[in-house]
């Protein structure tokens, strides 16, 4: 049987249907599902962190990526990214280009599902091999949210799998008398939530940050006493439950006029922390819940390896 | 028998792409410096080559590649430890480059290039531009006498961020992950920092690129298993033509060619086909 002739409109069309581009990646900050691929394609480490409102949160991030901009950082050579484009969102505030005149962060909004930035790095010495690191900055609404309903829980099942949680406290309300009862207490109520929704796993590390410290330090021994004094009850507080916790202050973007100001402020050592594998000391038992059946795929990679590790242990 | 090579000029608008392939073809058709390569047999159509090198001998702006003057040039090669080949250089647009980075997509022509080169010019203009930071500014301000009160702050106007305003850096690198997610082998880049007389007193190429750039530099570097590269500075015009005396001092040379410089590394010389001889080998 003769084939039958193809109109020549429906050719025509046939051909117009025929896709002309290639996709590229996006290069936005990652949802969810984006960092899903990321961490199949690639062995990934987690960082979170988290905070109140204004506690610099975003600002760290940006402040991590500006570094490498400018060369190699804590050790490490940037060896590409998948979200260039949303850390350069984030970095616009702080940019002549943008046509402001102060440094600014673009605020994490506090009911956003959350965003992960993507680096790749390689490490200094010859056989150094390609890392790869998510980094999110997470409000500590979300948690307060997935404490009271199970579908903003399930949002949050993915940083199960987190090797680092940060909590951020604000170092400029911890200056100010009148704020810094409360700063203290959002970062035990953040501390919590984590706890409470069993987010904090075997091999992750919890510090607590307090961050713009050359606010701290400028506000006088009063804040600095403050400061102390926080940690000390956080310690108190939190030592049966996460044995691990430490504390760092960072300042990601000081004040170029405060006496305390010192070269990187503190942000090497805390990415080379936040970067580095954790392990638990000898005795710390802790066991991590299954994510549910139907959890994203990234979630049960974490659960599956943080699984082996503790039978490998 | 010839093998067929195929190399990619990516760079941005004004990078210096087109004025390279001027320049490489009028040193190729003259035949009388000492090159790595050499022409064996004129190209077929010569229209476009001819066009773009009239504008070069002329000191004229080379005219930019633009999205309906994307041409292929083919050149018939031999040099030393090559044997004879032909040469496939699209002279693709800057234009069509930014439009990968705020489209998020690539034309079936480009990707057919990508899969096909085995080597990659990467043009760099000096003029770069670096996202400077507020708090840079103000750390300056305060190491010359003291930040000025701002009375100006609230009257600031604050534009939203865009794909087109990024450092010049961040879209290189997005370039090169983008032809990287497309070779399936380890790929050669030579970057070329153009107009290489406005800064040669920076020291070697690639410190140039390393202090400029730091960011391409790293991710060249850390990922060389995947990416070989090497740093050159060309200028193929010679000088800057916009300013009249210097423009009419390059045209009174005796012979054109004496305009071209070259440096890698240390070594400076006049053999514009010194990146194609690395790309295509050479040590």
């Amino acid at each position: 049987m003769a084939d039958t002739p193809v109109p020549a409109a429906t050719e025509a069309a046939a051909v117009a249907d025929q896709p002309t581009f290639a996709e590229l990646f996006p290069g936005s900050a990652l949802s969810a599902a984006d960092a899903d691929a990321v961490t199949l394609r690639w062995r990934t480490h987690l960082i979170v962190l988290a905070g109140a409102e204004d506690s610099g949160k975003t600002t760290v991030l940006a402040s991590l990526y500006e570094r490498l901009s400018q060369g190699p950082f804590a050790g490490f050579q940037f060896a590409g990214s998948r979200s260039l484009l949303g850390f350069e969102e984030i970095c616009h505030l702080n940019r002549l280009a943008s046509g402001g005149v102060q440094p600014d962060t673009q605020r994490t909004v506090s009911t956003e599902d959350a965003k992960y930035y993507h680096l790749a790095l390689k490490g200094p010495g010859d056989g150094a091999v390609r890392r790869h690191v998510l980094l999110s900055a997470m409000s500590g609404e979300l948690f307060r949210m997935a404490k009271d309903s199970r579908d903003d829980a399930e949002r949050l099942t993915y940083l199960r799998r987190a090797d680092t949680i940060a909590v951020l406290v604000d170092g400029a309300r911890l200056a100010l008398p009148a704020q810094r009862t409360s700063a203290q207490a959002d970062a035990a109520d953040i501390l919590d939530s984590f706890l409470d929704a069993e987010m904090v796993g075997a091999n992750c590390r919890v510090e607590v940050v307090f961050s713009k410290a050359d606010r701290v330090g400028a506000a006088g021994q009063a804040a600095l006493d403050f400061l102390t004094r926080t940690q000390e009850k956080l310690e108190a507080k939190f030592c049966s439950r996460v044995p691990s916790l430490s504390f760092r202050t960072i300042a990601a973007r000081p004040d170029p006029s405060s006496s305390s100001y010192e070269g990187d402020a503190g942000l090497v050592a805390a990415f080379q922390a936040w970067t580095k594998p954790y392990q638990p000391a000898v005795g710390d038992d802790w066991k991590m819940s299954a994510p549910p059946a139907d959890a994203r795929e990234f979630s049960k990679f974490g659960w599956r390896h943080f699984e082996q590790v503790r039978r490998d242990s | 028998m010839s093998v067929p090579g195929h190399l990619l000029f990516v760079g941005l608008p004004g990078s210096g792409k087109t004025t390279y392939l001027a320049a490489l073809w009028h040193v190729l058709d003259d035949g009388s410096s000492a090159t790595s390569l050499k022409l064996t047999k004129l190209s077929g159509d010569r229209t476009y080559l001819s066009q773009i090198t009239k504008e070069w001998r002329e000191c004229s702006q080379v005219p930019r590649t633009n999205l309906q003057t994307e041409q292929v040039v083919v050149l018939h090669l031999d040099g030393a430890g090559f044997g004879p080949f032909d040469l496939a250089v699209p002279d693709l647009s800057g234009e069509a480059f930014e439009q990968q980075l705020t489209d998020r997509r690539m034309s079936l022509h480009h990707n057919e290039f990508v899969q096909q080169s085995t080597g990659v010019m990467l043009f760099v203009h000096p003029d770069v531009r670096h996202g400077a930071q507020l708090t840079q500014a103000a750390q300056l301000e305060e190491a010359i006498g003291g930040a000025q009160v701002r009375d100006d702050v609230s009257a600031a106007t604050v534009t939203p961020w865009s794909i087109e305003k990024m450092p010049t850096q961040v879209k290189l690198v997005e370039l090169l992950q983008f032809l990287l997610d497309r070779t399936p082998r380890k790929l050669r880049v030579a970057v070329v920092i153009s107009a290489w007389d406005l800064v040669e007193t920076h020291g070697p190429p690639h410190e140039f690129l390393s202090s400029q750039l730091p960011l391409l530099r790293q991710f060249l570097v850390a990922n060389d298993d995947l990416v070989e590269h090497a740093v050159f500075g060309v200028s193929a015009q010679g000088g800057d033509i916009t300013v009249e005396e210097k423009k009419q001092a390059l045209l009174e040379l005796d012979d054109a060619l004496m305009r071209i410089r070259v440096r890698q590394g240390d070594e400076v010389g006049k053999d514009i086909t010194m990146p194609i001889a690395w790309l295509l080998g050479a040590k």
